[in-house]
């Protein structure tokens, strides 16, 4: 009877399991696994285990190490932005004011816009015959003729502009999200406090910074760790938007991933190439993490 | 609902999801390819149904056709035939995925006497270590076009023939002030597509073929940046003076996409397109630029020809070429042998005749949709003849259509490798981010490293 009642949960528990190994060990196994090989699909018969050496061949390659500087700097612009922006709007959305409730649901509209979709937007608002373009085009104009200069205006076709283009699309979607991150947790954050401040004769700017801050803390936390990850797993919109040029100029590593895989259909490669996104952006989250910890800003 | 009931429906729905995922093999051909047109690909599989009886499961399949299929030829998914793109073809037949077809066509003689009539790009494309695999399915070659109107508004009746006239004549027609149909100044007169992508760049290969440059030699070695005479450094250098120097062909050319469209805007004097897509740009229907003109001249005709075609700018006026590919009907390896013979007839009657003898399937996307074919007797089809001369010139047709070449390396199996390589080399020189020299020197050393790891 007892090893019957012993049983019984793990009984329960099985099918889980069995989803679980099935559709994430599994799956995380076999692509590690995969990284060790040979495994060009365009040469089925020559997959051959072969160690480190994709690994050791991408980190030789100038074309990772590019593809990384460029990742990083798309990561880090686009995690003080979002972080910036986000915590702005929540503040202002925390506030009270007339058609507040609509305000907040139009903010995740670009949240719920799919990363392609977003990309072929930007298309259309930075190419030839965009708005945004011809605002860019129209400023640089006016820059030339007040300063007696002459830049010429390339658009996207200047790799700084489609780059930084990319990471303005990259932050206008990943906004919303971290904006009700920011949001929940200003609204746990205890009136009291904010009370005591104003009997103390705090300005506004000393109850955001010795206030609002701290107790956000742990929210930047997430979104950091999350804007991170998503940074580096930016594809989608770079798919769309710029295709990978000018040049280089956005070839960021899940792209340079992409191409492995169904470009070249080097599999064992491309696998390799997952595993190292995958080590950068844990090694991110930890450093943020000790961080944030080490200075006991979030509490475990 | 009770817990017991729960249990079952339950029980019940996963074990016929279970069944789902072994459904009973289709009774038909099974037929896969990307989405272009599916109606009339239907309606011409229900003509094919009729004729003969046999029965198709076609499928368009949406999306990055290459990935899916690769996807789909990794999970054996069943397909008897399916459309491919001679960019794809080597990769597919290296990876065991496609079928030859020598053995049909040599018990089919009807169907290999058209071998004859293609054009030799065309069975070049289709043929891997020396045996055949496909069946035409559309194909063309990149044609130059110019606007008529606006050259002649810029004091020109003949476009350039060489990269040095079109420099000087270009750089006339921007200082002519020549607008556009909606009043804007014409600001670059040239636009090419040097946007990256998997099927993109052409517009390189067509200015190298028309300067008759060799970039490969028989093994495939690259020829430059030392080719004869440096041609390919000395356009890609044209290149990279047209957009700094002289300002005549427009940077968007490294960014913008369906290039059809800005000609037919009405935004560009010169160009490079696809034949078939001189149809559509001079369409009203599609195009300011035709519209603007049958306007002007008060006529109710569906074509203008404000842009015609003319021989590739080159470095000598007696270079003459341009680049072809091809897309094609192919057999796949998983072809069930039950189907085989129903699935050859699909292939005949989609890419080579139909019951009746006839070019059924090429004919009539030429009809509806100004699509390339690759049997040369169809240039003389007095349909086509006629429908040609509504948009454009059939004599200049006829003479481009026989200097075509496909791209030399493409059945390398190196082949993907070298293209997501050279593209971004390509476009560092037209950033001015290298030279010409150094940029074709890079692509050449990695071509040498490919060949070395693939062989």
């Amino acid at each position: 009877m007892t090893r019957t009642r012993d049983f019984l949960p793990l009984l329960l528990n099985l099918p889980a399991v069995i989803l679980l190994v099935a559709f994430i060990a599994y799956p995380i196994g076999i692509s590690f696994w995969m990284s060790l090989h040979r495994y060009n699909l365009r040469r089925p018969d020559q997959v051959y285990f072969h160690g480190l050496e994709n690994y050791a061949t991408i980190l030789a390659s100038p074309e990772f190490w590019n593809a990384l500087w460029i990742s990083l700097y798309f990561t880090f612009m686009a995690v003080l932005l979002v972080i910036v922006i986000a915590m702005a709007i929540a503040l202002l959305l925390h506030e009270s004011f007339r058609g507040r409730g609509v305000v907040r649901a139009l903010l995740l509209i670009p949240w719920a816009i799919p990363g392609v979709v977003n990309g072929l937007m930007w298309v259309g608002l930075l190419g030839d015959y965009g708005a945004f373009n011809a605002m860019l085009e129209d400023t640089v104009a006016t820059v030339n003729y007040l300063f007696g200069i002459n830049i010429v205006y390339t658009g996207m076709a200047s790799p700084f502009v489609a780059l930084n283009a990319a990471i303005g699309a990259h932050v206008w979607r990943s906004v919303p999200f971290a904006c009700i991150i920011f949001l929940a947790a200003i609204q746990a954050i205890p009136t009291e406090q904010y009370r005591a401040a104003r009997v103390d004769g705090a300005t506004s700017w000393n109850r955001f910074r010795f206030i609002t801050l701290p107790w956000l803390y742990h929210a930047v936390l997430v979104v950091a760790i999350f804007e991170t990850m998503n940074g580096f797993r930016a594809f989608d919109l770079i798919y769309a938007l710029t295709g990978g040029g000018p040049g280089d100029a956005t070839h960021v590593i899940a792209w340079q991933t992409y191409k492995e895989a169904f470009a070249r259909l080097d599999f064992g490669g491309a696998n390799a190439y997952s595993y190292l996104i995958t080590l950068i952006t844990m090694t991110l989250a930890i450093i943020y993490i000790r961080l944030l910890y080490r200075r006991g800003l979030v509490q475990g | 609902m009770t817990r017991r009931a729960f249990l079952q429906s339950s029980t019940a729905a996963g074990l016929g999801l279970m069944a789902g995922c072994n459904p009973a093999p289709s009774p038909g051909v099974i037929f896969k390819g990307w989405v272009y047109e599916p109606d009339l690909v239907r309606e011409n599989l229900d003509y094919f149904e009729r004729q003969t009886g046999i029965r198709v499961d076609y499928n368009a399949v949406s999306g990055n056709y290459h990935d899916k299929m690769v996807a789909l030829h990794v999970g054996g998914a069943p397909m008897e035939c399916c459309y491919v793109r001679d960019d794809d073809f080597a990769e597919w037949v290296e990876a065991g995925w496609l079928r030859p077809c020598d053995d049909l066509l040599d018990a089919d003689p009807e169907t290999s006497a058209t071998t004859a009539d293609l054009f030799s790009y065309n069975l070049s494309s289709m043929t891997y270590g020396g045996e055949r695999y496909g069946l035409p399915y559309y194909t063309d070659f990149n044609i130059w076009i110019y606007n008529a109107p606006m050259l002649e508004a810029a004091g020109f009746d003949a476009p350039a023939r060489t990269l040095d006239e079109l420099t000087e004549q270009a750089v006339k027609v921007r200082e002519a002030r020549v607008r556009t149909p909606t009043g804007d100044l014409i600001e670059y007169p040239i636009m090419l597509n040097f946007r990256q992508s998997v099927l993109g760049f052409l517009d390189w290969w067509t200015l190298n073929y028309a300067s008759e440059a060799t970039l490969f030699d028989d093994d495939l070695n690259p020829t430059f940046p030392d080719d004869e005479d440096r041609r390919a450094e000395t356009i890609l250098q044209w290149l990279t003076d047209g957009i700094h120097r002289h300002r005549i062909i427009s940077p968007s050319s490294l960014t913008a996409g369906q290039m059809r469209d800005h000609v037919a805007s009405g935004r560009q004097v010169y160009g490079i397109l696809n034949k078939y897509d001189l149809e559509y740009v001079n369409n009203r229907r599609n195009s300011a630029a035709a519209d603007d003109e049958l306007k002007r001249r008060g006529s109710d005709a569906q074509h203008a020809k404000v842009y015609r075609m003319a021989p590739v700018p080159s470095i000598s006026a007696e270079q003459n070429g341009t680049l072809g590919w091809t897309r094609m009907y192919c057999l796949t390896s998983r072809c069930r042998e039950d189907r085989m013979q129903d699935a050859w007839a699909l292939m005949k009657f989609l890419g080579a005749k139909d019951a009746a003898g006839e070019y059924y399937t090429a004919r009539r996307w030429f009809r509806l949709r100004g699509l390339g074919f690759a049997y040369r007797s169809l240039l003389d089809d007095p349909d086509i003849v006629a429908q040609t001369e509504e948009w454009g010139e059939i004599d200049k047709v006829r003479e481009q259509s026989r200097h075509v070449r496909p791209r030399e390396n493409i059945k390398a199996p190196w082949f993907p490798d070298f293209k997501i390589y050279y593209q971004p080399e390509i476009q560092k020189v037209l950033l001015g981010q290298q030279s010409a020299r150094d940029g074709l020197g890079k692509i050449a050393q990695r071509c040498r490293q490919l060949i070395a790891d693939w062989s």
